[in-house]
């Protein structure tokens, strides 16, 4: 090993005479050409293509955990929302016109219900994604 | 000219089995020592052999912008870490049976080198796993710590703790069976 560069490369040091005593053979020529020969059969054999028409397996629970996660979050926003919407046009309407004070609130609002439309019609989306990913690391 | 390991896994991505070839061949050594420290023996040649299938497997996946061995590792380890899992009842029922037989007198080992190679083995097998995954990425495999949170999917922070972690336990089994370290190490 290199000259230490902290404390744990120092301890690993240290323990190296102990540590060196597990030597491991190397993996013998059948296995190697074993291996080989099955990982270059599938090398050669079509690729299966995924199919992201079928829901995968842990779609729903995905999604679930995703619904728990902005659950809280969405109270909040909603609260806010509806605070803006129902107090803020009386507030303006002390120092603009009365259309004007209804209409930046109710404008605000729109421009929320529309981002939190995107994200919680993205949700299914990144459920199914991670479903899917979660599904080809266990293949 | 010497291709990176990234470039013949890209060429594997293209179906060249002889870039998976040479690929296995600057491997087989070092995924294989990490198999059997993680494992043991008995195990090893089959996670062996299911690693490369899983790097053919999933070739489409690899990211070239990654490297190769922390990407192998990964999978290896990820493996171990399945097979672990399955075979917790049997490994509970296996070390009872492997207790009863430690009771009897243990025949004579031929070599004062093997019994060396085997003492250091149940020390690393008595590691509890996290740890002892630690220990052979930095130790035997020499990955650096980012290496190795990228494999096993942990904080930097995390990788140093059990690096530390596995050291004194190590030391402790070390000098229980075999007394200081330091005086080990004179011999």
């Amino acid at each position: 090993m290199r000259e230490p560069r902290n404390d744990l490369e120092a301890a690993l040091g240290e323990l190296a005479p102990i540590l060196e005593r597990d030597t491991v053979p190397e993996p013998s020529d059948a296995l190697v050409a074993a291996t080989l020969e099955r990982a270059s059969a599938l090398l050669h054999a079509p690729v299966p293509v995924p199919t992201h028409a079928e829901i995968p397996v842990g779609f729903k629970r995905e999604l679930a955990k995703l619904l728990a996660a902005v659950a809280l979050p969405l109270v909040f926003v909603l609260a806010w929302n509806a605070f803006i919407l129902l107090q803020l046009p009386g507030f303006l309407g002390a120092w603009l016109p009365e259309s004007l004070a209804w209409a930046l609130p109710a404008a605000y609002v729109l421009g929320a219900a529309g981002w939190l439309a995107l994200v919680f019609g993205s949700l299914p989306v990144v459920a199914h994604r991670r479903a899917w990913l979660r599904h080809q690391e266990a293949l | 000219m010497v291709r990176s390991d990234e470039d013949l896994m890209v060429r594997v991505q293209t179906g060249d089995e002889a870039a998976l070839e040479t690929l296995m061949g600057r491997f087989k050594g070092p995924l294989f020592g990490f198999l059997n420290r993680r494992v043991g023996a008995s195990a090893a040649d089959d996670l062996f052999q299911e690693s490369w299938i899983r790097v053919v497997k999933a070739r489409d996946r690899f990211d070239p912008r990654r490297r190769f061995s922390t990407w192998l590792f990964q999978i290896a380890n990820n493996l171990c870490r399945d097979r672990g899992r399955h075979l917790l009842v049997e490994a509970r029922h296996r070390d009872r049976v492997l207790g009863e037989a430690s009771a009897a007198p243990a025949p004579r080992p031929a070599t004062p080198a093997l019994t060396d190679r085997i003492d250091m083995a149940r020390h690393l097998a008595a590691l509890p796993d996290p740890l002892r995954e630690v220990l052979v990425l930095r130790y035997y495999q020499d990955l650096s710590e980012r290496e190795i949170a990228e494999i096993l999917g942990i904080p930097r922070g995390t990788v140093k703790s059990r690096a530390h972690a596995a050291v004194k336990a190590l030391r402790q089994q070390v000098e229980q069976h075999d007394g200081p370290v330091e005086e080990t190490r004179d011999a």
